[in-house]
């Protein structure tokens, strides 16, 4: 603390050239009082927040009339009217630096409000939600007549074909003569209708908006690292003929045993730790047979139990400095063991057992569950069980957040006839109900509250929005009791928006004429063609 | 630097309003810590900070760079935020800032610096308000006579003697060590820690 304390005993003696023979007892209590001093740092957030209500409010504020530029004056006198018609030109592109000063590198948890849909739509220019959906309706109203094409230019999988001959129907008829909301059947061995039901308790929401937040990108950090690459000096170029830089991405190596590679993206506020491939052992590398390659191979008997996984990884994080107190408590991820359970036991000798496995740290906010579709989202840390270190980490973000107020869905019959047609992201298709056709149940229970984190484009940023949208997560109550069937969770966005034009699940065409009426879309008690 | 400020003053009111983001960048965290100083609570200064910048965006169009400089304008109107927000409160009080107060109890006030407040508060509480507000400006914003003199509406040279009749009286009363604490939190102001 050297350097508060000069600047703190110049300034005083300016002021009083006399304190300076009271240096020693002047040193003994500044040293004192600095180990007490409050500090003070203003939240980044809260900077942030306000210039975008600034910018807002600018957008709002009149043109001054001085600024409009003399050649539009279009005076018009007449004599009985008198009227003066000015032609302003009154665009004035908003070019604020965006990410200049916004956030701070670290996973200290911040909300900061801000207006109602400050986001603006959350599903328009979204790679999720909007575009999916049209997609995977191809014979949707909107979509008729329109072929492969979709509002966003995302092709549909499959072309549709005239419902002529097969007594269904019931789509109006488009222009280029696609009337049926169906498309051709893959030609998978066996077909399967899920037929979701719902078997938890009655609930009910509140009608009032409930917060989406965005994750708050880019970083002061960027800039003061680009102050950096002037001091470099490199003859490939003059870096200082550059402006206004800003450090995209910056990575480096440990140059030692077992030693990690790091990747840092400021502007994303993301970092990556993967091992230093260089540095660590790989047993294969002077194989030559397969009885080399068997001898290193993983067993069953060699995979340590979860408890000890974690604790690897937890000590990881601790010699780190990374905080684990904004995560839930940890679990290993042995997504394994669902696939492993449904092989035969000759398959099963055969297996190649995992010599890695992710530990899950779940991110909680608002004290409430992350999903990125139907998994916990969250920091995941790789354990290396050869050598019971950890060998990478992923999701390790900055954790600033604002926060935006939307209209809520409030229809409860309405969310468990979305859940029942598989919810957001659903793709199982509905076929015709016939013998080569299996019917199975899919019992879901009663949801929990928690947010879907999507990625949301933004053409006018050079990175996408993450945003995290109130959603009920209906758990898959029998999942380990079905063949071939990973979904966990049913996911239906709470947000309004979410539930305009999901237009239900695919429904697929049948080989021959149906020996059944058209399958009614999942939830529905009347059949489509009663409608 | 005043000269580059005036220029984009001219532009914002000439009609590029978006420049203000500029002007935004350069004040705002010494204008935070200026009002936190005042109130000792992190939610009301951003409060009182959001509402200043929000009256200088609005009133931009209206300043003048012949009356005074953009600094001491808008300390000002921090100033004048700051002493509307306690007025408000304890309208029959004569209360500029928190450490009017006479606990500083009854208003909200940042649970850490509670011992931090009853300390300088035996300092600072021996002075009226406009003596008061001549040593924070001084000592914790960092202004320069001239710019106080602009914020309080007093000449430069009433200035200079305030501050030289504050600094004697600490010393005839050995208050060195309280006396220092302002100086500490003055470092601190400047992102010291």
């Amino acid at each position: 603390m050297a350097q508060p304390m000069d600047k703190i005993l110049s300034e005083l003696y300016r002021l009083d050239p006399s304190l300076r023979a009271r240096e020693g007892e002047l040193v003994k209590l500044l040293a004192a009082m600095l180990r007490r001093s409050p500090s003070l740092t203003i939240n980044q957030a809260f900077v942030s927040q306000l210039k975008r209500q600034l910018e807002s409010r600018a957008r709002e504020l009149p043109v001054p009339a001085s600024s409009a530029p003399a050649i539009l004056w279009h005076p018009w006198l007449t004599a009985g009217v008198g009227i003066v018609v000015i032609l302003l030109v009154t665009a004035v592109p908003l070019l604020w630096q965006e990410g200049s000063k916004p956030v701070k590198f670290s996973s200290a948890v911040t909300i900061s409000n801000l207006e109602q849909q400050a986001f603006g739509s959350l599903s328009g220019q979204s790679g999720d939600a909007q575009s999916l959906s049209k997609t995977m309706n191809v014979g949707s109203p909107e979509m008729a007549g329109q072929g492969a094409d979709s509002a966003t230019g995302v092709s549909a999988p499959v072309m549709s074909a005239p419902s002529v001959g097969f007594g269904g129907g019931g789509a109006a008829a488009g222009s280029a003569g696609f009337t049926d909301k169906m498309i051709v059947p893959p030609g998978y061995p066996e077909v399967v209708n899920y037929n979701f039901t719902y078997v938890g308790d009655e609930f009910t929401l509140a009608a009032s908006p409930l917060a989406v937040l965005r994750r708050v990108k880019g970083s002061a950090l960027a800039a003061q690292l680009a102050a950096s690459v002037y001091n470099l000096n490199f003859d490939l170029m003059n870096f200082r003929s550059l402006n206004n830089l800003e450090v995209a991405n910056l990575g480096f190596n440990e140059d030692k045993d077992f030693g990690y590679s790091v990747n840092i993206s400021p502007l994303e506020g993301v970092v990556s730790i993967n091992k230093n491939w260089a540095k660590w052992p790989n047993p294969w590398q002077n194989c030559q047979t397969d009885d080399c390659y068997q001898q290193y191979r993983f067993k069953a008997t060699d995979l340590p139990a979860d408890d000890a996984i974690i604790t690897v990884a937890d000590q990881f994080l601790a010699d780190k400095g990374i905080d684990r107190t904004i995560y839930a408590e940890p679990t290993v991820n042995n997504d394994w063991r669902v696939y492993y359970d449904m092989l035969t036991a000759a398959e099963k000798i055969n297996y190649y057992f995992p010599d890695t496995l992710q530990v899950l740290y779940p991110l909680q906010l608002n004290d409430q569950p992350v999903y990125e579709s139907s998994q916990r989202f969250g920091l995941l840390v790789t354990v290396d069980l050869r050598e019971m270190r950890v060998s990478d980490v992923y999701n390790l973000q900055t954790q600033q957040y604002e926060s935006s107020d939307y209209p809520v869905l409030t229809d409860t019959a309405a969310i468990i006839k979305q859940a029942k047609q598989g919810g957001y992201q659903s793709y199982y298709p509905v076929y015709f109900k016939d013998n080569s056709v299996k019917e199975v149940t899919v019992s879901l229970g009663t949801p929990v509250r928690g947010y879907l984190k999507i990625w949301q484009y933004r053409p006018d940023k050079q990175y996408g929005d993450e945003l995290f949208v109130p959603a009920l997560f209906f758990p898959v109550l029998n999942q380990t009791e079905l063949k071939n069937f990973y979904t966990t969770q049913v996911i239906v966005p709470l947000i309004e928006e979410f539930s305009q034009d999901q237009g239900g699940p695919i429904r697929i065409m049948p080989w021959g004429e149906p020996t059944e009426a058209e399958p009614a879309v999942p939830g529905d008690d009347v059949p489509v063609g009663n409608q | 630097m005043i000269a580059d400020e005036n220029t984009i003053i001219a532009a914002c009111q000439a009609g590029q309003m978006e420049r203000f983001g500029e002007l935004y960048e350069r004040y705002v965290d010494k204008l935070y810590r200026f009002i936190y100083y005042k109130t000792m609570h992190r939610e009301t200064a951003e409060d009182l900070t959001s509402q200043t910048f929000m009256k200088a965006l609005e009133g931009l169009p209206r300043f003048d760079v012949k009356q005074g400089n953009f600094s001491a304008w808008l300390y000002r109107i921090a100033r004048n935020t700051v002493i509307d927000h306690y007025r408000t409160r304890r309208p029959m009080v004569a209360i500029e800032d928190v450490w009017d107060l006479s606990d500083g109890a009854d208003m909200a006030v940042d649970l850490a610096n509670r011992e931090l407040l009853g300390q300088v508060k035996v300092l600072l509480g021996k002075f009226k308000p406009q003596q008061r507000e001549i040593i924070m400006l001084k000592i914790w914003g960092g202004l320069d006579y001239t710019e106080i003199a602009q914020i309080t509406g007093m000449t430069e040279g009433n200035v200079r003697m305030v501050v030289s009749r504050v600094l004697r009286r600490l010393r005839r009363e050995k208050t060195l060590y309280l006396f220092l604490l302002t100086f500490i939190i003055h470092n601190f102001s400047l992102g010291n820690s």
